[in-house]
């Protein structure tokens, strides 16, 4: 079950052109590979600064990461 | 499997080991379950007391397995990442309705029977103890 139903997450089509594994991502900023697993599926909603470091590891904005549902 | 996730793992082992022995220990200990022992079960007695020798060992363990000094800065954080502190924060809420509603329970049946004041105790004590656990380490497994 969704964390949030109005976010959407663009997450894994990023990291996947960065050619980094959840767990290559998950050393970047510092959590678990699990953690980057469930922010991915919209399970779990990062915090805005966990966000932001997501954001500067993979080079875009937070927004091309998450946004919200229409 | 990538260092972190072993012990996450083996953290959420030694959580279910840990609530699984105390629940035993402590339960052997009410009165019903004295009875039971005392009826020719006396197995039930050796069972509370092995379970508590776990529980104790089992701290011990747990509490120098995951020592802050012996984890390497990268493992210590992904062990405690916001994922955790969320399932943590989870865990204790979950245990809180538990407790309430065990005290809701015990309110209720005390206006129709007698409670035996220290059984009771010892439920809700379990309860307290062991709900956090076990659902940690369920909502820990979850996703993983």
């Amino acid at each position: 079950m969704p964390d949030h139903p109005d976010l959407a997450t663009s997450l894994k089509d990023y990291r996947q052109a960065a050619g980094l594994t959840q767990a290559d991502l998950a050393a970047k900023v510092s959590v678990s590979r699990k953690t980057i697993n469930t922010i991915e599926n919209g399970v779990f909603v990062p915090t805005t600064v966990l966000a932001l470091k997501l954001a500067r590891a993979l080079g875009c904005r937070v927004e091309d990461l998450f946004s919200l549902r229409d | 499997m990538t260092n972190t996730e072993k012990l996450s793992v083996r953290r959420r082992w030694l959580l279910i080991l840990l609530g699984l022995s105390f629940a035993i220990w402590t339960l052997a200990d009410l009165e019903v379950a004295e009875a039971y022992a005392a009826d020719g079960h006396g197995w039930m007695a050796l069972l509370g007391a092995a379970a508590g020798l776990v529980w104790v060992a089992g701290l011990l363990f747990f509490t120098f397995s995951f020592a802050r000094s012996k984890l390497d800065p990268a493992s210590k954080a992904a062990l405690e990442d916001e994922l955790v502190e969320q399932n943590r924060k989870t865990s204790f809420s979950i245990a809180y309705s538990v407790l309430i509603l065990l005290t809701v329970t015990f309110f209720l049946l005390s206006r129709m029977t007698e409670l035996n004041a220290k059984d009771t105790v010892t439920v809700l004590l379990t309860a307290g103890i062991v709900t956090p656990m076990f659902t940690f380490a369920w909502l820990e497994g979850k996703g993983a």
